[in-house]
């Protein structure tokens, strides 16, 4: 009797300490891992037509891992943290910090266009297709050129991207094609500011009034 | 053995409440959409863009080659209800996929008049109910009243 009890009581024992451990770790793995708070999404410009494709990443000022989004073809963004959540696309979350948003949006591949360009750098004889040229400004490539920073508070946020459209400027000895100059800047614009952009309040763009005396 | 469990529980509660935030139908009490038409055509392609007059993410659709939009805000369909100023710009698709020089495309010309690219010559002023709102834009190439091309006033570098 005694003898069954005490089994009892060790199994018990181990048993206890078994789940504590796990909840010990449990515990400390949550710790550690960043504090996905928030979630973001959003719409990407190119002078005032939505982009159609791309990538946006949102690194963390404060350093760690970036969180990335595609973008959709109808201009639409959300971001996640490495996979994300793989049942929901859109509820992925991310650390709520400052970041600086680098876009990357490139002219689909082009057999055609292949064909017709004097070719030997762009011709990818079996190999991969070649990317298109870029279709925004250069500088929203790299975090250290992009003006683009945004405060992700926690809970839902919707950052609207407004991009300038790569000029020929961003290729180097281009010779300019002085025709398209059709083409203003809609609403879109100062993505000099980023910080104001928080919610898209965007200024005059330069194409207004008070631009010339 | 207590304090794991709280947390635990803490960030059961969290988790929730960021599902309640972002879970379904979203924050957006009503719904936009309608036919975009320059000089009674029905436009192809383009951008519609919704900025509310009291601040915040503005919302946009595109507009699909029958004419149509639909707006949403970042990937949700929906927008708030209330004032707005809308924009609308569309381009033809670019003659070419990359300069001679392997540069970006020269964009397409503009279908729209520029006068629609911005909030405040669009004149596009809109209000937006709770519930569903079917609004047509039927735009045209004759210019507002006091619109002054800012373009001939020296070009944008």
């Amino acid at each position: 009797m005694s003898e069954n009890s005490s089994n009892f009581r060790n199994v018990f024992l181990a048993i206890s300490l078994l789940i504590g451990g796990c909840l010990i770790v449990y515990s400390v793995i949550q710790k550690s891992a960043p504090n996905y708070n928030a979630t973001v999404s959003g719409t990407v410009t190119i002078d005032g037509i939505l982009a159609e494709a791309g990538t946006v990443t949102f690194h963390p000022v404060a350093g760690g891992q970036p969180a990335i989004g595609s973008i959709y073809s109808d201009g639409s963004y959300s971001l996640r943290s490495g996979q994300g959540d793989l049942s929901d696309p859109d509820g992925g979350g991310i650390a709520s910090g400052g970041y600086v948003v680098t876009v990357a949006i490139n002219a689909p591949p082009s057999a055609e266009e292949v064909v017709s360009d004097e070719a030997d750098k762009v011709i990818s004889v079996g190999g991969p297709p070649v990317p298109g040229p870029s279709l925004v400004a250069a500088k929203y490539r790299s975090k250290a050129t992009s003006n683009l920073e945004h405060i992700v508070k926690p809970g839902a946020n919707v950052f609207v991207l407004n991009l300038e459209a790569a000029t020929s400027d961003d290729v180097a000895a281009d010779d300019e094609e002085g025709n398209g100059t059709e083409v203003v800047p809609a609403e879109t614009e100062p993505t000099g500011e980023a910080a104001a952009l928080e919610d898209s309040e965007v200024d005059e763009p330069t194409v207004t009034e008070d631009d010339n005396p | 053995m207590r304090w794991p469990r709280q947390l635990h529980n803490r960030s059961l509660f969290g988790l929730a409440s960021a599902l309640l935030l972002t879970g379904c139908g979203g924050p957006y009490n009503a719904s936009v959409s309608g036919i975009v038409s320059l000089d009674e055509q029905n436009l192809e392609r383009g951008t519609v863009a919704f900025f509310p007059t009291a601040g915040g993410p503005p919302a946009y659709g595109q507009i699909e080659s029958d004419g149509s939009y639909t707006v949403r805000t970042g990937r949700e369909d929906g927008i708030i209800a209330g004032e707005y100023q809308v924009t609308v710009a569309a381009n033809e698709p670019p003659a070419t996929q990359r300069s001679k020089s392997g540069g970006p495309p020269p964009p397409g010309k503009s279908i729209t008049p520029i006068w629609y690219r911005s909030q405040q010559t669009s004149g596009l002023s809109i209000t937006v109910e709770p519930g569903n709102n079917e609004i047509d834009l039927p735009l045209s190439n004759d210019p507002p009243p006091n619109w002054q091309d800012p373009r001939k006033r020296g070009k944008r570098r």
